[in-house]
């Protein structure tokens, strides 16, 4: 049965407000079967939605698990749309490549999780490495995914010094000016980002997608 | 009951699987629990009554722990309980627990819902960046505090040796960690309480191996000091937590266990944390074979644990264990009002009210995410334990009354850029003398004044 246009568009929101990635997957494909411009699905179909999404969480209406679910279920429409994109387009839908992790010593995940999710759900491709990530591996994956930013997270006061040997070690391999660096978590604040000079500080996962934006001179 | 060597047998052969879906699997069997026993969160009760929806939350709670277990993010493997070592141990908790020595000796309990025996009180600059120069008396003036049961932590060392801020790991976090143990010895003496029962470390201390840096020169007995273990959120552990702990049981200390459930994180909403937390205080015991069993109701958006989604999940929580356990219990108060402010007071007064008519000891009150050095007030704590002494005579309903004009107070102010910044310890007290300034006193006093005016019966 034929589809329109805007029924298509519409399944692609509804599955993603529904957190419901088989009905994003098929309505993505459909949208390929019916020579729809997979650039406009992406746009008009994930994206309002996954900001709808984020809109909800920040309202706190809903939580880290329908985030992440709404996430994987955008993530999985984009995975089938992308590839029909043409060059151009494929540089307009991702936003940036960001890598972040946890430093080194400390194993807290949840808000470096929530950071990434977002991250993702704006439409920047994230390369998560994990918890207890050592400076040499933040600049190694940073290298290897030719990343844009640099995001790392600390929760404990003995901890966040790590962000300033990530500093260092950047400056002290000549890395520092390839990445623009962000810095977050419990112990953090905007007077020790500018302490240890990293580019950007955000106090929750709604901001580090807006500081991220600005560091990439996005809107 | 399982031993704890059992425990970490089973943290070695346990079934393997992803952090990430073990994170969803919690998430999503707290969802269909919060479902299937119609629990649900109202936002105008900041203190529950509701027997039956405590109960469910306990027996959901239970089923939660059965159906995900807890997992060791080192190795990626489950630790799985069944129903009936979960029963078995229940019957072998220890519901009143003897510490300290002397005039210090304290007898702790497990509490019930409106229980008019007195609250246990933990408090200390814990989780606090301090200096050298004000560590021995600031905790000295938290030891001086008579009403103060057990010094919970004694703040961490921020900087020594010209290292401004230590690393994790480093060599200098074992030399802070021995200075700590001297340091915690010299205020103990000093504050006239020699053998007061403390919590010496917690994970905002030193990294886990360096504390035990100072093990050789602990203040006091191993039976006179708790050690502190905690889970990661949700239902998470790691190899270094479980040596830790087989160290600890090695020498006979006895263990302070807990984890903070983080409503907005994995656990979900409110009346889901609720059921995660319930597992965690089961885990908790399960795991670490705990005397005292604590939960934070942390807040993802807020980071503090006194807004009112963390008020109710506490109290629900606070009831299903206590009506159905005799586990020995704490709840942690974090305020997004910082020391020195009326906000901070009434924050605490708040959670220290909520929490002991839910059936709760208490451990606080502390500044949110502690970003400024020495800010801490052990005038806080004084008023804090007074409003817990004082919530003993008080009904759900009335407590529920009391708790809600004091959120009107402060709901408006949680977010960090808005709640008040406060002062540090020097600002507050003479550091000489150990007494508050004439302005910090007469806060309090303020304080203790709105409160009355609020129906409490405070001396």
């Amino acid at each position: 049965m034929h589809m329109s246009k805007e029924e298509i568009l519409k399944e692609l929101r509804e599955g993603v407000l529904n957190y419901d990635e088989e009905r994003v997957k098929k309505a993505a494909m459909r949208a390929l079967e019916e020579g729809i411009d997979p650039f406009l699905a992406i746009k008009e179909g994930l994206t309002p939605a996954i900001n709808e999404i984020g809109k909800k969480f920040e309202r706190m209406e809903i939580f880290l698990p329908q985030l992440t679910i709404a996430a994987k279920a955008m993530e999985a429409g984009v995975a089938i749309l992308e590839p029909a994109l043409d060059k151009s387009q494929g540089e307009k839908v991702k936003l940036g490549k960001v890598v972040i992790g946890t430093v080194q010593g400390d194993i807290h995940s949840i808000g470096k999780n929530i950071v990434a999710t977002m991250l993702r759900a704006a439409g920047f491709e994230v390369i998560d490495l994990g918890v207890d990530v050592a400076v040499d591996k933040f600049l190694e994956a940073a290298e290897r995914a030719k990343a844009d930013i640099i995001a790392a997270s600390a929760l404990m006061s003995f901890t966040k010094v790590m962000q300033r040997d990530l500093v260092e070690y950047l400056k002290s391999v000549g890395a520092r000016d390839k990445y623009k660096l962000m810095v977050g978590g419990g112990p953090v604040n905007e007077e020790w980002a500018r302490e240890i000079g990293a580019d950007g500080y955000a106090e929750d996962a709604i901001k580090a997608v807006k500081v991220a934006k600005e560091l990439l001179g996005l809107k | 009951m399982i031993s704890f060597w059992e425990v970490a047998r089973r943290a070695e052969t346990g079934p393997m699987m992803k952090e990430s879906d073990f994170d969803m699997r919690i998430s999503m069997t707290a969802m269909e629990l919060a479902k299937e026993y119609e629990i649900k969160y109202d936002p105008s009760v900041y203190v529950s009554s509701d027997n039956t929806m405590a109960d469910d939350v306990w027996r959901a709670g239970i089923e939660l722990l059965l159906k995900c277990g807890v997992y060791n993010v080192s190795n990626k493997r489950v630790i799985t309980f069944e129903e009936h070592e979960v029963k078995e141990a229940l019957k072998h908790v220890v519901s009143e627990f003897e510490i300290g020595k002397g005039k210090d000796r304290i007898k702790i309990q497990a509490r019930g819902v409106e229980d008019s025996k007195k609250s246990t009180i933990f408090s200390g600059p814990f989780g606090v960046e301090t200096s050298l120069d004000v560590f021995v008396p600031l905790n000295q003036a938290f030891i001086q505090e008579p009403l103060v049961d057990v010094l919970f932590h004694g703040g961490h060392i921020q900087s020594i040796c010209g290292v401004n801020t230590i690393r994790a790991n480093s060599a200098f976090e074992v030399i802070a960690a021995r200075v700590y143990a001297e340091l915690m010895n010299q205020a103990l003496i000093l504050g006239g309480r020699p053998f007061m029962p403390i919590v010496w470390g917690v994970a905002a201390g030193v990294s886990s191996l360096n504390e035990l840096g100072a093990d050789s020169f602990m203040p006091k007995n191993p039976e006179d000091i708790f050690r502190a273990v905690m889970f990661l959120p949700e239902l998470k552990l790691d190899d270094v937590l479980l040596s830790k702990t087989a160290h600890f049981m090695n020498y006979g200390y006895p263990l302070y266990a807990g984890t903070t459930p983080v409503i907005g994180g994995y656990a979900g909403d409110a009346n889901t944390a609720a059921i995660v937390a319930v597992a965690e205080q089961i885990a908790t015991f399960l795991v670490f074979g705990a005397v005292v069993n604590h939960i934070g109701p942390q807040h993802m958006r807020y980071r503090s644990q006194t807004n009112p989604a963390s008020l109710w999940m506490n109290s629900v929580m606070g009831q299903a264990v206590a009506r159905n356990s005799k586990l020995i219990t704490t709840t942690s108060v974090t305020t997004a009002g910082r020391p020195g402010s009326m906000q901070m007071h009434l924050e605490a007064a708040a959670m220290a009210i909520c929490s002991v008519v839910s059936g709760r000891n208490l451990l606080g009150p502390r500044p949110a995410q502690p970003l400024y050095p020495n800010h801490h007030n052990p005038l806080h704590a004084r008023l804090f334990a007074e409003v817990a002494h004082a919530a003993i005579k008080l009904k759900r309903e009335d407590a529920n009354e009391i708790v809600a004009q004091l959120v009107a107070t402060y709901k408006d102010t949680l977010d960090f850029d808005k709640s008040p910044k406060g002062k540090t310890f020097e600002q507050s007290y003479d550091v000489r003398t150990l007494k508050p300034t004439e302005e910090n006193l007469s806060l309090y006093k303020e304080a203790k004044s709105k409160l009355i005016d609020l129906g409490l019966e405070l001396a």
